[in-house]
């Protein structure tokens, strides 16, 4: 462990100021259709460079950079490796963000009752029936919740919402009598 | 940067190893003892003792004597786990400031840190009497599933102790690299790691010279430890229906119960049968001295102990699971850790994952090899293999009043007496001589030799009589010599059997008049001992040590929010280090404070997980309701342990964090301590 390349070091430093706009597959080099070995081996042979521990003798912003984007590295390569984190990514990667963030950046507190779901199809459905229950369209507001529920049981807000449609099919079934 | 060592601070026994001439090597003690007994013990003289010496005061003095202190370091006082283990122990655990347990010993209220740090400023004294250096460079190893408290503790407690840490490293994967993996092949391995109070299994991928941790589980209150326990319970109830008096109400006599019940336990890995008579363990009407004789088969004690095994498979079948994997596809596994002696343990491992597993280095020692190996990887710095002249007296760590090796028959030291250092003669001899030793091979001195790929397949047969380190039959035995085939031990002054325990060697330490019943605990009795065993250490050969680990974080991260739900901010085992940001906001109006919960676990129910600690957020600008936010940054780097910070949205500005762990020292005691023992 000896002198450093000067040149490999400037590339750090260029690489961190852009990672925000690079998205992992430009991280990694790999194509958006690389399967799952490839991602392996492309990763395994950058870790090799930019792992911290391989870069020891890097000065404190050096140091730092290579930290910045070994984090991201390592967030690219578990991503692109799991399925279903994969597809959700390139959804939001074709609506322009580079990094998958799994709740979207929201605020934490006050939580909106959509948040308490972990389940992004309860979520998507949840929404749907609040809408049809806003536009008055009880059955569609029915069914929604329903799907909701069963992707993501024992969440209040979804029993909430439920109990409401309850109440409001209930309403117009008196009113009809 | 200097040499570091590799040091595995074990809940029973801890190791040490460091890289020489490109060897690992197990850093013995005075004596030539490989591994040294995880123990602390506060003598009435004022002397702190650790290791074999503070171990040989347990069945003196139970009360000031701390042994386990592993399984409390980094927890909070108050859990029902800390609770049932507490009441086991002899010594005293109180609440301290912030509800972290502190231990009352001899009149000093003492941290966990702390207690740890005395063992490994302990074990650094005997790096600088065995290598003649000061070493304040360590990597240390933790069980796998040890959470973010109990690794800074961790941390904290080297710094206490003077060493500049310069990884956490996690066991299993510190096994795996002592077993010298790397290379070209493209392996996938699963490291049990059955230790004294934890369990750990950990699945990794190798492909060229990248060591990936694919999962890990474990369980942080399952080990040897409890094997004892159940001996334990079985001698107390066999006893008090005998005699209609419960042990457990005598202290000394709980803990020679103790002592007798581990080395039964070890025994049984040889035996079928073992019996054990405590003499005068108790005294009945009319003051007769009741002896006490037990006998227990290997086929009970199976039966005993199969629910706690059971449980550790299931912990692998889990492991598995995350990995997404089946155990056909594994190609080798390692066994690590004391427990993993017991044959039971072996066959339902080997029945689980359908092979035969690897066992050829002493799993008391491969884990600090392995930390001297990824020691050497960091610094690249080894030790020569010509040592420097041993430390002169006075100089390199000198804390004489706070720790001493005492030497009892201390082959090298100078009749006259207090710390002497080894003679430099006697230093020269014994290097190459340790160099045959560890290595258990006639010492091929070419660096550069290819890597082992099978160390076990091809070494010369090294049969020797290894007792179990951990056993001690008698109050002070001879040094124990282990794997030296060749090489003659250094005559070893055997004392005679009736000697007391510690004759005085340092003036500070008093000699006190052992209580009777000290004599009586020296005849306790498990016959026979013995176990036969070889083990060898590999050579670390370049390509070990140029491996690069990455590992995982143990548990998922969370936070809570409204309705008592945990958002997962960072997922169970993702590759470390890694960072995951979320944005906060105030929840009422002018609210210039934000608290965060921080949780520990999978669940989605906040109840169902382990909270950590609090974030907290302050000096916001008062503003309406969710005006103001936060974007708060969570990390775990990679020693595994969380850091927090946060940036203002409006302003870009950092904004003041501050977190706060529960059963963790904070800053200002950390340094406080520091200072206090970098001053002894």
């Amino acid at each position: 462990m000896s002198g450093r390349d000067p040149d490999f070091d400037a590339y750090v430093l260029k690489i961190h100021e852009v990672l925000g706009r690079l998205d992992y597959y430009r991280l990694l080099g790999v194509d958006r259709s690389a399967k799952i070995p490839e991602i392996k081996k492309a990763f395994f042979s950058i870790a090799g460079k930019f792992h911290p521990d391989r870069n020891r003798n890097a000065d404190e912003t050096v140091s730092q950079a290579i930290y910045n984007i070994f984090k991201r590295l390592n967030e690219a390569y578990r991503v692109l490796c799991d399925y279903e984190k994969r597809v959700l990514y390139d959804e939001g990667l074709d609506g322009g963000s580079t990094r998958l963030e799994y709740e979207g950046r929201r605020t934490m507190i006050p939580k909106t009752a959509e948040e308490t779901m972990t389940s992004r199809e309860a979520r998507q459905f949840y929404r749907q029936a609040a809408e049809a229950l806003k536009s008055g369209n009880l059955m569609q507001a029915d069914l929604h919740i329903k799907v909701a529920s069963k992707r993501e049981g024992e969440n209040k807000a979804i029993e909430e919402l439920m109990e409401k449609i309850d109440t409001a099919l209930a309403e117009k079934k008196k009113k009809r009598k | 940067m200097g040499i570091a060592v590799g040091i595995d601070l074990g809940t029973t026994n801890s190791c040490v190893a460091v890289v020489q001439a490109q060897r690992a090597r197990v850093v013995e003690d005075a004596e030539g003892k490989r591994i040294q007994p995880s123990v602390i013990s506060f003598h009435p003289g004022g002397a702190t003792l650790a290791g074999q010496k503070a171990k040989d005061r347990l069945v003196i003095d139970p009360k000031n004597t701390i042994y386990s202190f592993k399984r409390l370091l980094g927890r909070k006082i108050l859990s029902e786990e800390m609770q049932n283990i507490t009441d086991e122990f002899p010594y005293s655990v109180m609440e301290g400031p912030d509800g972290i347990p502190v231990i009352q010993a001899r009149g000093q209220e003492l941290s966990l840190p702390e207690i740890s740090a005395i063992m490994l400023k302990y074990l650094r004294e005997m790096c600088t009497q065995t290598l003649g250096v000061d070493i304040d460079e360590l990597v240390i190893t933790v069980p796998a599933n040890f959470n973010d408290v109990q690794r800074s503790s961790t941390k904290v407690a080297a710094r206490i102790a003077g060493f500049n840490v310069l990884r956490i490293l996690n066991e299993p994967t510190a096994a795996a690299l002592a077993y010298g993996f790397g290379g070209q092949l493209t392996e996938k391995i699963a490291v049990y790691d059955f230790g004294g109070g934890t369990f750990d299994i950990t699945i990794i991928e190798l492909m060229d010279d990248i060591f990936e941790v694919l999962s890990t589980a474990g369980e942080t209150f399952l080990g040897g430890d409890d094997f004892d326990e159940k001996i334990v319970e079985e001698m107390r109830r066999q006893f008090l229906f005998m005699h209609r008096y419960d042990l457990g109400e005598d202290p000394i006599a709980m803990q020679r119960v103790r002592t007798v019940a581990e080395r039964i336990k070890c025994q049984l890995s040889n035996l079928d049968e073992v019996e054990a008579t405590l003499r005068e363990i108790a005294y009945g009407p009319g003051g007769v001295a009741i002896d006490f004789s037990f006998k227990i088969t290997r086929t009970k004690f199976e039966s005993m102990i199969e629910p706690l095994v059971d449980k550790s498979i299931a912990t692998c079948q889990e492991s598995l699971k995350l990995a997404k994997l089946d155990a056909s596809s594994l190609d080798s596994l390692i066994l690590v850790g004391g427990s993993t002696r017991i044959p039971l343990v072996r066959k339902k491992v080997k029945e689980f994952f359908n092979k035969e597993p690897r066992t050829e280095i002493n799993p008391d020692e491969v884990v600090a090899i392995g930390a001297a190996i990824h020691a050497f990887s960091l610094t690249g710095e080894e030790l020569p293999e010509d040592l420097p002249a041993p430390v002169e007296p006075g100089s390199g760590v000198d804390s004489a009043d706070m720790l001493e090796p005492v030497r009892t028959s201390a082959p090298m030291a100078k009749p006259t007496g207090a710390r002497p250092p080894p003679p430099p003669i006697d230093s020269t001899q014994r290097i190459p001589k340790l160099q045959k030793t560890i290595m258990g091979l006639p010492a091929p001195l070419e660096s550069d030799e290819p890597s082992h790929e099978d160390p076990g397949g091809d070494l010369p047969d090294v049969k020797s009589q290894a007792p179990p380190p951990v056993i001690e039959m008698e109050p002070d035995p001879p040094p124990v010599i282990e794997m030296a085939p060749e090489s003659p031990p250094p005559p070893p002054v055997i004392p005679s059997k009736k000697a007391p325990p510690p004759p005085p060697v340092i003036e500070m330490e008093p000699d006190p008049p052992p209580p009777p019943i000290d004599l009586v605990a020296g005849e306790d009795r498990v016959l026979p001992k013995d176990e036969k065993g070889s083990f060898s250490i590999p050579m670390v050969s370049t390509a070990a040590a140029s491996t690069l680990l990455l590992d995982v974080t143990p548990r998922g991260l969370g936070v809570a929010t409204a309705g008592g739900y945990c958002d997962q901010i960072i997922e169970r085992n993702a590759a470390i280090p890694v960072e995951q940001s979320r944005l906060f906001s105030t929840s009422t109006d002018n609210q210039v404070a934000v608290a965060i919960n921080i949780f520990q676990g999978e669940s989605r129910r906040v109840e169902q997980n382990t909270l950590l600690g609090q974030v907290h957020l302050s000096g916001l600008r008062p503003a309406q309701r969710g005006e103001v936010k936060i974007k708060v940054v969570f990390e775990i780097d990679t020693d595994g342990i969380l850091g927090v910070s946060a940036v203002n949205e409006e302003s870009g500005e950092a904004q003041d964090t501050r977190i706060q762990l529960l059963g963790g020292l904070n800053e200002d005691q950390v340094n406080a301590l520091v200072s206090k023992y970098s001053k002894s």
